[in-house]
Protein backbone atom coordinates (compact mmCIF):
# COMPACT_ATOMS: atom_id res chain seq x y z
CA UNK A 1 0.00 0.00 0.00
CA UNK A 2 2.40 2.54 1.28
CA UNK A 3 4.81 1.96 -2.32
CA UNK A 4 1.36 2.47 -4.09
CA UNK A 5 0.77 5.55 -2.83
CA UNK A 6 4.20 6.46 -3.21
CA UNK A 7 4.36 5.67 -6.76
CA UNK A 8 0.99 7.56 -7.11
CA UNK A 9 2.65 10.67 -5.63
CA UNK A 10 5.16 10.72 -8.14
CA UNK A 11 3.51 10.27 -11.19
CA UNK A 12 0.76 12.90 -10.49
CA UNK A 13 3.47 15.02 -9.27
CA UNK A 14 5.90 14.67 -12.74
CA UNK A 15 2.29 15.34 -14.69
CA UNK A 16 2.23 18.31 -12.59
CA UNK A 17 5.53 19.52 -13.14
CA UNK A 18 5.31 18.46 -17.16
CA UNK A 19 2.25 21.03 -16.94
CA UNK A 20 4.24 23.90 -15.24
CA UNK A 21 6.66 23.05 -17.77
CA UNK A 22 4.26 23.64 -20.97
CA UNK A 23 2.55 26.94 -19.76
CA UNK A 24 5.61 28.44 -18.70
CA UNK A 25 6.75 27.55 -22.50
CA UNK A 26 3.33 28.86 -23.58
CA UNK A 27 4.30 31.97 -21.95
CA UNK A 28 7.78 32.10 -23.22
CA UNK A 29 6.52 31.51 -26.79
CA UNK A 30 3.58 34.14 -26.58
CA UNK A 31 5.69 37.13 -25.56
CA UNK A 32 7.15 36.54 -28.94
CA UNK A 33 4.09 37.10 -30.99
CA UNK A 34 1.85 40.35 -31.69
CA UNK A 35 -1.83 40.18 -31.02
CA UNK A 36 -3.57 41.39 -33.69
CA UNK A 37 -6.63 42.66 -32.97
CA UNK A 38 -5.28 44.50 -29.78
CA UNK A 39 -2.40 46.76 -31.14
CA UNK A 40 0.56 47.21 -28.19
CA UNK A 41 -0.02 44.36 -26.91
CA UNK A 42 1.68 41.07 -26.95
CA UNK A 43 -0.74 38.04 -27.27
CA UNK A 44 0.55 36.47 -23.39
CA UNK A 45 -0.45 40.43 -22.08
CA UNK A 46 -3.89 40.09 -23.76
CA UNK A 47 -7.41 38.14 -23.37
CA UNK A 48 -8.94 38.49 -26.11
CA UNK A 49 -10.72 35.97 -27.80
CA UNK A 50 -8.09 35.85 -30.65
CA UNK A 51 -5.06 35.99 -28.50
CA UNK A 52 -6.92 33.15 -26.40
CA UNK A 53 -7.60 30.99 -29.00
CA UNK A 54 -3.75 31.34 -29.80
CA UNK A 55 -2.61 30.76 -26.50
CA UNK A 56 -4.85 27.04 -26.11
CA UNK A 57 -3.77 26.16 -29.81
CA UNK A 58 0.42 26.76 -28.60
CA UNK A 59 -0.54 24.73 -25.53
CA UNK A 60 -2.17 22.07 -27.76
CA UNK A 61 1.26 21.87 -30.57
CA UNK A 62 3.13 21.88 -27.47
CA UNK A 63 2.05 18.53 -25.90
CA UNK A 64 1.70 17.25 -29.69
CA UNK A 65 5.51 17.33 -29.08
CA UNK A 66 6.18 20.01 -31.43
CA UNK A 67 8.68 22.30 -31.26
CA UNK A 68 8.50 26.18 -31.09
CA UNK A 69 9.86 26.93 -34.58
CA UNK A 70 6.81 24.51 -36.50
CA UNK A 71 4.49 26.84 -34.12
CA UNK A 72 5.87 30.08 -34.90
CA UNK A 73 6.19 29.06 -38.72
CA UNK A 74 2.55 27.64 -38.66
CA UNK A 75 1.71 31.28 -37.03
CA UNK A 76 3.72 33.08 -39.74
CA UNK A 77 1.86 31.26 -42.62
CA UNK A 78 -1.70 32.20 -41.53
CA UNK A 79 -0.95 36.00 -40.01
CA UNK A 80 2.44 37.07 -41.99
CA UNK A 81 5.27 38.60 -40.64
CA UNK A 82 3.05 40.90 -38.76
CA UNK A 83 2.18 38.43 -35.64
CA UNK A 84 5.92 38.20 -35.19
CA UNK A 85 7.95 40.83 -32.57
CA UNK A 86 11.35 39.88 -33.52
CA UNK A 87 11.72 41.39 -37.46
CA UNK A 88 12.97 38.73 -39.95
CA UNK A 89 15.59 40.02 -42.18
CA UNK A 90 14.68 40.07 -45.92
CA UNK A 91 14.15 41.64 -49.03
CA UNK A 92 11.53 44.06 -47.71
CA UNK A 93 12.61 44.37 -44.52
CA UNK A 94 16.37 45.14 -45.24
CA UNK A 95 15.96 49.08 -44.71
CA UNK A 96 14.44 48.55 -41.56
CA UNK A 97 17.65 46.53 -40.45
CA UNK A 98 20.22 49.08 -42.16
CA UNK A 99 18.91 52.26 -41.25
CA UNK A 100 20.93 52.46 -37.33
CA UNK A 101 24.18 50.89 -39.03
CA UNK A 102 23.78 54.03 -41.95
CA UNK A 103 22.14 57.06 -38.72
CA UNK A 104 25.61 55.62 -36.79
CA UNK A 105 28.25 56.13 -40.17
CA UNK A 106 26.56 59.31 -41.27
CA UNK A 107 27.10 60.25 -37.21
CA UNK A 108 30.92 59.02 -37.37
CA UNK A 109 31.25 61.30 -40.25
CA UNK A 110 30.20 64.50 -38.22
CA UNK A 111 32.37 63.62 -35.80
CA UNK A 112 35.37 62.90 -37.95
CA UNK A 113 35.06 66.54 -39.87
CA UNK A 114 35.09 68.17 -36.91
CA UNK A 115 37.87 66.76 -34.71
CA UNK A 116 40.03 67.65 -38.35
CA UNK A 117 38.33 71.03 -38.19
CA UNK A 118 39.11 71.45 -34.73
CA UNK B 1 28.50 77.88 -46.11
CA UNK B 2 27.46 76.41 -42.84
CA UNK B 3 24.08 77.99 -42.66
CA UNK B 4 23.33 76.34 -46.26
CA UNK B 5 24.58 73.01 -44.76
CA UNK B 6 21.98 73.93 -41.97
CA UNK B 7 19.00 74.69 -44.53
CA UNK B 8 19.62 71.49 -46.23
CA UNK B 9 19.90 69.49 -43.17
CA UNK B 10 16.80 70.64 -42.04
CA UNK B 11 14.61 70.54 -45.72
CA UNK B 12 15.81 66.81 -45.84
CA UNK B 13 14.55 65.75 -42.22
CA UNK B 14 11.21 67.89 -43.02
CA UNK B 15 11.02 65.60 -46.04
CA UNK B 16 11.78 62.22 -44.95
CA UNK B 17 9.24 63.27 -42.04
CA UNK B 18 6.62 63.89 -43.93
CA UNK B 19 7.42 60.79 -45.78
CA UNK B 20 6.88 58.70 -42.93
CA UNK B 21 3.53 60.33 -41.40
CA UNK B 22 2.44 60.24 -44.89
CA UNK B 23 2.97 56.13 -45.16
CA UNK B 24 1.67 55.71 -41.54
CA UNK B 25 -1.44 57.61 -42.59
CA UNK B 26 -1.77 55.82 -45.58
CA UNK B 27 -1.58 52.17 -44.20
CA UNK B 28 -4.81 52.74 -41.70
CA UNK B 29 -5.46 49.30 -40.70
CA UNK B 30 -2.54 47.32 -40.56
CA UNK B 31 -4.50 43.91 -40.29
CA UNK B 32 -2.52 41.23 -42.78
CA UNK B 33 -3.95 38.97 -45.16
CA UNK B 34 -1.30 36.28 -45.30
CA UNK B 35 -3.16 33.44 -46.00
CA UNK B 36 -4.77 35.32 -49.55
CA UNK B 37 -3.69 33.34 -52.22
CA UNK B 38 -2.92 30.16 -49.91
CA UNK B 39 -4.95 27.03 -50.82
CA UNK B 40 -8.16 26.10 -48.22
CA UNK B 41 -6.89 23.63 -45.45
CA UNK B 42 -8.97 20.63 -45.56
CA UNK B 43 -12.17 21.46 -43.06
CA UNK B 44 -14.76 19.36 -41.74
CA UNK B 45 -18.16 20.07 -40.89
CA UNK B 46 -21.85 18.72 -41.64
CA UNK B 47 -24.38 19.71 -44.14
CA UNK B 48 -27.16 21.59 -43.08
CA UNK B 49 -29.56 19.21 -44.99
CA UNK B 50 -28.37 16.10 -43.27
CA UNK B 51 -30.28 15.77 -40.14
CA UNK B 52 -27.27 13.17 -38.75
CA UNK B 53 -25.39 15.85 -38.85
CA UNK B 54 -22.16 13.32 -39.41
CA UNK B 55 -18.94 14.97 -40.26
CA UNK B 56 -17.24 15.23 -43.62
CA UNK B 57 -14.43 16.54 -45.09
CA UNK B 58 -16.11 19.57 -46.65
CA UNK B 59 -13.04 20.22 -49.29
CA UNK B 60 -14.53 17.77 -51.52
CA UNK B 61 -17.82 18.31 -51.47
CA UNK B 62 -17.33 21.33 -53.00
CA UNK B 63 -15.74 20.36 -56.32
CA UNK B 64 -15.22 23.34 -59.55
CA UNK B 65 -17.16 26.07 -58.10
CA UNK B 66 -16.99 29.35 -56.07
CA UNK B 67 -17.86 29.57 -52.64
CA UNK B 68 -17.80 31.28 -49.78
CA UNK B 69 -16.31 30.43 -45.92
CA UNK B 70 -18.61 32.63 -43.06
CA UNK B 71 -17.09 33.11 -39.51
CA UNK B 72 -20.27 33.36 -37.71
CA UNK B 73 -21.71 33.65 -33.85
CA UNK B 74 -25.06 33.98 -32.04
CA UNK B 75 -23.58 36.22 -29.93
CA UNK B 76 -22.17 38.68 -32.30
CA UNK B 77 -23.95 41.51 -33.28
CA UNK B 78 -22.58 42.79 -36.37
CA UNK B 79 -23.48 38.95 -37.66
CA UNK B 80 -26.94 40.08 -37.41
CA UNK B 81 -26.09 43.08 -39.74
CA UNK B 82 -24.68 41.19 -42.34
CA UNK B 83 -27.14 38.06 -42.29
CA UNK B 84 -29.30 39.61 -45.18
CA UNK B 85 -26.22 39.81 -47.59
CA UNK B 86 -25.45 35.75 -46.36
CA UNK B 87 -29.33 34.71 -47.32
CA UNK B 88 -29.20 37.44 -50.98
CA UNK B 89 -25.99 35.24 -51.49
CA UNK B 90 -28.12 32.13 -50.99
CA UNK B 91 -30.85 32.64 -53.43
CA UNK B 92 -27.92 33.37 -55.91
CA UNK B 93 -27.15 29.68 -55.62
CA UNK B 94 -23.94 30.61 -53.98
CA UNK B 95 -22.61 27.90 -51.45
CA UNK B 96 -21.53 29.27 -47.82
CA UNK B 97 -19.68 27.30 -45.34
CA UNK B 98 -20.41 28.42 -41.76
CA UNK B 99 -17.89 28.51 -39.08
CA UNK B 100 -19.50 28.25 -36.08
CA UNK B 101 -17.11 30.00 -33.48
CA UNK B 102 -17.34 29.83 -29.59
CA UNK B 103 -21.00 29.06 -29.58
CA UNK B 104 -23.45 27.02 -28.44
CA UNK B 105 -25.47 24.36 -30.79
CA UNK B 106 -28.42 25.61 -28.71
CA UNK B 107 -28.11 28.97 -29.59
CA UNK B 108 -26.61 28.60 -33.41
CA UNK B 109 -29.54 26.70 -34.05
CA UNK B 110 -32.10 29.64 -32.44
CA UNK B 111 -30.31 32.47 -33.76
CA UNK B 112 -30.58 30.74 -37.85
CA UNK B 113 -34.44 29.54 -36.88
CA UNK B 114 -34.24 33.64 -36.36
CA UNK B 115 -32.63 34.83 -39.05
CA UNK B 116 -32.89 32.21 -41.67
CA UNK B 117 -29.92 29.94 -42.67
CA UNK B 118 -27.57 30.95 -45.38
CA UNK B 119 -25.34 27.91 -44.60
CA UNK B 120 -24.86 24.54 -46.80
CA UNK B 121 -22.59 23.40 -44.53
CA UNK B 122 -21.67 24.37 -40.83
CA UNK B 123 -18.25 23.55 -39.18
CA UNK B 124 -18.24 23.60 -35.30
CA UNK B 125 -15.52 25.74 -34.03
CA UNK B 126 -15.24 25.64 -30.43
CA UNK B 127 -11.89 26.63 -29.66
CA UNK B 128 -10.83 28.65 -32.20
CA UNK B 129 -8.70 26.59 -34.93
CA UNK B 130 -10.61 26.34 -37.89
CA UNK B 131 -10.90 30.52 -37.34
CA UNK B 132 -6.86 30.13 -37.23
CA UNK B 133 -6.30 27.87 -40.03
CA UNK B 134 -8.05 30.51 -42.48
CA UNK B 135 -5.65 33.25 -40.36
CA UNK B 136 -8.89 35.28 -39.31
CA UNK B 137 -9.42 37.57 -36.07
CA UNK B 138 -12.48 37.32 -34.72
CA UNK B 139 -16.37 37.39 -36.44
CA UNK B 140 -17.53 38.50 -38.96
CA UNK B 141 -15.23 36.94 -41.63
CA UNK B 142 -15.81 36.46 -44.70
CA UNK B 143 -13.68 34.39 -47.47
CA UNK B 144 -13.84 34.21 -50.99
CA UNK B 145 -12.76 30.20 -52.35
CA UNK B 146 -12.21 30.05 -55.93
CA UNK B 147 -12.50 26.69 -58.37
CA UNK B 148 -8.65 25.86 -57.50
CA UNK B 149 -9.62 26.06 -53.61
CA UNK B 150 -7.75 28.99 -53.16
CA UNK B 151 -8.60 32.14 -50.89
CA UNK B 152 -9.04 35.00 -53.06
CA UNK B 153 -11.00 37.34 -51.18
CA UNK B 154 -11.49 38.47 -47.34
CA UNK B 155 -13.25 40.44 -45.25
CA UNK B 156 -12.81 41.14 -42.43
CA UNK B 157 -15.81 42.14 -40.33
CA UNK B 158 -19.66 42.48 -41.79
CA UNK B 159 -20.56 42.51 -45.14
CA UNK B 160 -22.28 45.68 -46.23
CA UNK B 161 -23.25 46.95 -50.12
CA UNK B 162 -20.11 47.90 -51.41
CA UNK B 163 -18.56 44.41 -50.08
CA UNK B 164 -21.89 42.49 -51.30
CA UNK B 165 -21.18 44.00 -54.47
CA UNK B 166 -17.44 43.34 -54.64
CA UNK B 167 -18.03 39.81 -53.98
CA UNK B 168 -20.83 39.04 -56.46
CA UNK B 169 -18.30 40.58 -59.40
CA UNK B 170 -15.72 38.23 -58.14
CA UNK B 171 -18.20 35.59 -58.17
CA UNK B 172 -20.08 35.65 -61.25
CA UNK B 173 -16.67 35.40 -62.95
Amino acid sequence: MKYVFFILVCIISSNLYADQKIDSKVIEISKNLRCLVCQGQSINDSDSDFALDVKELIKKNLKEGKKDEEIYNYLKLKYGDWILYKTPINVSTIFIWMLPIIFILIGLRFIVKRIRFE
Amino acid sequence: MLKKKIAILGISTLLISIVFVFVILNDNKHLPSATIGSTLDPIKGYLVDDIKKSKILLNSELNNEKFLINIFSSWCAPCRDEHKYLLKFKNSNIKIIGINYKDSKKNMSSFLNELGNPYYAIVDDKDGYQSIKLGAFGVPETFLIDKKKNIVLKQIGPIDDNIYIKFLEILKK
